[in-house]
Formats: C-alpha cells, structure tokens, sequence
C-alpha cells in the first residue's frame, strides 16, 4: 500500500466524523437506530465530502488532505453545534414492535449481520490485491478522477483532456470526487486506495438493508431476506470495487428506508433524510437520476389515485427537495461548461419512432429472461415481485409498500425506453448493462419483499400487524396518505 | 353477515400470494444454502494488507485478457519501456494487439502509465488531431506491434526503444 495506515483511516473516518455532524443537523442520533447509524454517517459524510471537494475544485485550491481534512472536520463540528442548538423535530419516534421474540432469533440475526459484515471487508481487502486497472472502474470512474486530480482542479485543461482520453465524461462527479479525497491523501496518484473511500458504501449497504429489514420484521425473517439478497453474483454487483453500483443501490435503499419512516411517523427528520438519500443517488449515476425519479413518481402516483384525502407534505419539508435537485444541476454545470456529452443523449426520439418495432421484442424477452432464468444475478426479486402482482395485486399495492411497488414499475419502464434508444448494438447493451442496472434495486426490492413478507403477522415485527398498524395514531396518518 | 364474492377472491388471491412468497423463501434458502460457508472464507487478507504496489500492478497484468502474441512478461515491458521513455502528458498513440483484446491491453497500459495519455488506434481524423494538439510540448509517440508491415508515417518518426514483441516511435507533434 502506498498510504501510512494514519492516511487509510484519515481518508476512512474523516467523511464518516462530516457525517456524524451532519446526521445531529439533520435530527438524527445513535439511540434512534444503532443498526442504520453509521450508514446515515456515511452516506452524508461522503456527500458532503464530494460537495466540498467540488467548490474546492472549482476554485483550482491544491488537492492537499493537510488542508481539506481541517475544513472537512471544522464543517462537521459545525454541523453537530448547529443540530445541538436547533434541537430535534418532534414525532421522530416510531411505534414499537410489539412482538416478543426468542432470545435465539435475535442471536442469529446479530450473527449473520456480522458475518456479512466480515465477509465484505474480507472481500474489499481482497480485491485490494489488484491494482484499478480494468473494467469500468478503471476507464470510468478512475480515470475521470485521475484527470480531475491532475489537471488540478475543474479547469479547461481537465475538460479538453477529459473529452480526448476520459470516457462517459458526463457520468455525476461523486464517485470521482471521493476517489480524488483519497488521491489527497498522498498528494499524489492512487491505483489500490482510490477504492477505500467507495469500499465504504458497500459495507454501508449490508448495513443499511440490515436496519430497513429489521425495522419491519421478526429477527428471523429479517436474518432469511437479508441472506437471500447478499448472495447475488459478485460479478454482476462488483461489491467492492471503485464502480458506483453499490452507490447506487445504497442511495437508493436508504430513501425508501428514510421516505416509509417518514410516511409512518411524519417527522421532518426523516423528510430531511429521504432528500438527502436521493441527492447522494443523483450523484452517483445516471441511474441514480432514473431511479430517484421512479421513487418520486410513485409517491405522486399514490397521493393522485388515493380515494381518501391525502395529506400532503408541508412546504418546509418539500423545501428540503432542493438538495438532489442541486446536485443534479451541479452535474449538469459541470457537463455544461466543459462540453461533455452522453452519447444517449443525441437523438433518441428518432430512434424510439424509427426502431421501436424492431427493439422492444428483444427486450422484453432480454428483462424476461434476466428476471426468470437468472435467479443468481438478481436473487429472483423481481421474479416474485412479478409474480405477486399478477396473483394478487391490491396486496402488492397495499399500506406502505404502494409507493415503493409503482415506483419499481416505473423504474423498469424507464429502463425499456433506455434500451429503446439506445444508440449503441442493443444485444450488446443489453448484454453488458441489464444485469448490472437491474442489480441496484435488489436491495431495496429485499425491502419490498420484507414488507410483503410484514404482512403476514407471523412474520411481521408487529403481533397481528394490520390491527395494531390501524390502532396507532401516527400510523394511521401514514395510511391516510396513501389511501 | 356472508362475505361478498370479492372480498372472497381477494382473500383467495392474498392466500395464493402468501404461498407464492413462501415458495420463493424455500427456494432462495436452497439456492444459497451451499454459499452460507463462503462467509467463513476470510483467506487473503494478509495478502491484501501487505503485498507491494508493484505485485498488485503484476496481478492486474496478469488479470488482462491474453492472446497468442501477448503475456504477462509482455505487457509488463510495455508498460516498464513506456514509463521509462514517454514524458508525463505525452501522448501514445497504440495498437498492442487486434481487436478488443488489443484495446482492453490498451486500456490496462493508459491506466497504469498515467499521466501518460495511452490512447488505442485507430482514431479518427478529429481525434488525431486533438491528440497533436494536446501533445504539442509534451511529446506525441506512437506504440505498435514490431511485426506489423512498414508504415508511411514511420519515415517521419524516430524508433525510441523496443521490447520483444512492440516498439516506440517519437512522432512529429505538429503537422507541417
């Protein structure tokens, strides 16, 4: 390793600190989920890494971590000082489960969630035997930051080089951000530790799908779904690279997590979380933007066709939605200034008219056969969820899964109009990306299978979960805004 | 009072719902039943903290697609006569290989020699020109196999060095 083990956990815990400062901003403390904790931490903790790192760049200030880790701590301290003054919202508190549970189902979720936790860092560390050299980690997410790094900052150079020798130039700054705080480390290029900053996120998301199933079923349950989804093909789901797959599925997770709190509890603090969670998804891919929408759109969806009055979300807390859509204009800035293009981007009407006929068949039969035939790169998620929604629709549509459910609908209609106009050989694309697009709402669909699985009292936190969801106040109003 | 024939399918419908997720459950469980002891498998992390940059850079190597003409060996001269030769910034027009094994080669050495902008052939006449552009001051080279058949630019260019199988030429970085 060319880093001192000082810098290894300079470039670990001082994001993680940022976030710890952040999360007290945002409402959130330790006792209001142990399990989920540090994922908030580092989740916000690296979104508000690459945000400084992205004025930082703009202003062409040297990559030097002597003078951002300071920065970075002084603006989480701030933060923390800033939670502590404000104080938390009221009604952050959620119903409490009301089943016992055997001391040894316990046991064997705490087990298995170490366990997975052991078995990604032991992967992560293995993975650091090979030098970023391959693959889209190499070509896109490394070399965009190694060009970053060596331009300087976000200046002409950087865009004249990026569009000549980067590839996918118009992919969010996020990832490469991250990978630049490391490279700052040693003030120099990184071809193993340039990793460690995204490594983070995929032991963030066992943890994060850990917390979200947990907070809904029995110990047991919880330890079988979040075993199932752990265990899809590491070659579709490059855990523990530097590619922004996990990423993805992390942010992802975490705003459905963050919104079903919200809807159950309607507290700001879990408002404040959701649209954070999305701003980091929009940062990360343009999958993220995809997904972030569906997730969006499936809300609306459900307060439009809700046949009680819904309750809609106070200005201050939509206020709040300003964060992803900042991110989304700061991508969009940066490919702006400097030119990039997305290859997508250049006529798609005229391919969605001109070849749709032509297109959609092998698609279709492409998702089919993704979704039926190969259980071990999505864990048969999706083969369940389509299943279900053909025996039983109004259950899959029911209570709080709703939004998540159509939000998943929507995601794959926008995946077909991707594949539709795409411009490049669709057996090729479909080939290379389905599997890999697909795999980062595996871990939210183990949350939505979760909570068809919460449905049923023997397997739900709650003894005879529908009675006792209707008799608590604060779920009922989560229930009136879904219809 | 008797339920109505909808609420009856419904429950109908919910109970076939419930059968199908535990259907998937049992399968699932089954499916990665015989993965649970790849949990325990915590086997190079030693190598993982304390290997040298270089042998994480050799495993890379070894990692890359191979064919007939290349090998580990191979490649690492490349990389080793690239570094050694090519200034940082410069520009190395290179074809290692056909195909997408020679591209993939391509990549693999523009990783690793970076700043050193490493940029697979054939390009296009825009993007010839953008690579002079950017190589003028910094050098413009060009990194081929040595048995492929003389080319007309190779009058203008001066041969750098060679490993087995590759040679380097300095080109001229504006056009006359």
């Amino acid at each position: 390793m060319t880093l001192s083990p000082l810098a290894v956990f300079s470039v670990l815990f001082v994001p993680l600190l940022l976030g710890a400062g952040l999360v007290h901003a945002l409402g959130l403390r330790w006792r209001d989920d142990p399990l989920a904790y540090p994922v908030w931490c580092a989740l916000t903790g690296g979104l508000g890494t690459a945000a400084l790192l992205y004025l930082w760049s703009w202003l062409g200030w040297p990559y030097d971590a002597r003078l951002i880790a300071p920065v970075v701590l002084a603006l989480g301290a701030a933060s923390a000082w800033l939670g502590t003054r404000t104080g938390r919202p009221p009604g952050l508190a959620l119903a409490q489960p009301t089943r016992r549970v055997p001391w040894f189902e316990t046991a064997l979720f705490r087990v298995l969630v170490l366990l997975l936790v052991a078995a990604t860092v032991a992967r992560a560390v293995r993975t650091s035997t090979v030098a970023v050299a391959l693959g889209d980690e190499a070509v896109i997410w490394t070399r965009k930051a190694q060009l970053l790094f060596d331009a300087g900052g976000l200046n002409d150079l950087f865009g004249v080089r990026a569009r000549a020798f980067g590839s996918h130039e118009d992919y969010p700054m996020l990832n490469p951000l991250l990978q630049v705080w490391a490279f700052a480390h040693a003030r120099a290029l990184l071809w193993v530790e340039a990793r460690i900053p995204i490594q983070v996120f995929a032991l963030a998301l066992v943890l994060a799908q850990a917390a979200a199933l947990r907070r809904i079923l029995r110990p047991g349950a919880a330890a079988l779904v979040l075993a199932i989804v752990f265990f899809v093909d590491a070659s579709t789901r490059k855990p523990c690279t530097g590619t922004a797959e996990p990423m993805v599925a992390l942010g992802l997770l975490v705003a459905a997590d963050a919104g079903l709190r919200w809807l159950a509890s309607r507290a700001e603090t879990w408002a404040r979380l959701f649209f954070v969670a999305l701003a980091f998804l929009v940062g990360t891919k343009h999958e993220g933007a995809l997904l972030g929408l569906s997730v969006l759109l499936g809300c609306a969806t459900c307060a439009l066709v809700s046949r009680t009055v819904p309750r809609w979300p106070r200005p201050r807390q939509l206020a709040w939605a300003a964060l992803p859509l900042a991110v989304l204009a700061a991508g969009w800035f940066v490919n702006l200034r400097f030119g990039f293009q997305n290859l997508a981007s250049a006529s798609p009407l005229a391919i969605l008219t001109g070849r749709f006929q032509e297109r959609i068949g092998p698609i279709v039969s492409g998702f089919a056969q993704l979704f039926f035939a190969r259980p071990r790169w999505n864990a048969g998620v999706f083969a369940i969820w389509i299943v279900l929604s053909l025996l039983a629709p109004a259950r899959t549509l029911r209570g709080p899964a709703r939004p998540l459910a159509l939000g998943c609908w929507f995601a794959l209609a926008g995946w077909v109009l991707v594949y539709l106009t795409t411009p490049y050989d669709l057996d090729w694309h479909l080939i290379s990306s389905a599997p890999r697009v697909t795999y980062q709402v595996v871990p939210t669909f183990g949350l939505w299978v979760g909570m068809m699985l919460a449905q049923d009292p023997w397997f739900g936190r709650f003894v005879r979960a529908r009675r006792a969801a209707a008799s608590t106040p604060t779920a009922r109003a989560g229930t009136l805004a879904l219809g | 009072m008797k339920p109505s024939r909808r609420s009856r399918r419904s429950a109908g419908a919910s109970l076939l719902a419930s059968a199908a997720l535990l259907a998937f459950l049992g399968w699932r469980t089954l499916a990665i039943a015989p993965r649970l002891p790849g949990l325990f498998h915590f086997g190079g992390i030693r190598n993982g903290l304390s290997w040298s940059f270089e042998r994480r850079v050799q495993r890379a190597i070894a990692q890359a697609p191979m064919t007939r003409k290349t090998s580990p060996v191979e490649t690492t001269a490349v990389l080793a006569m690239v570094k050694e030769h090519v200034e940082l910034h410069a520009v190395v027009m290179a074809q290692l290989e056909h195909g997408s094994a020679g591209r993939q080669l391509c990549t693999l050495v523009a990783m690793l020699a970076f700043p050193r902008f490493v940029t697979p052939l054939p390009l296009t006449e825009k993007e010839q020109r953008r690579c002079r552009e950017l190589a003028a001051g910094h050098g413009l080279y060009a990194l081929v196999r040595a048995d492929a058949s003389q080319s007309a630019w190779q009058s203008s260019a001066t041969r750098i060095a060679r490993t087995g199988k590759h040679e380097l030429w300095r080109l001229e970085d504006r056009d006359r």
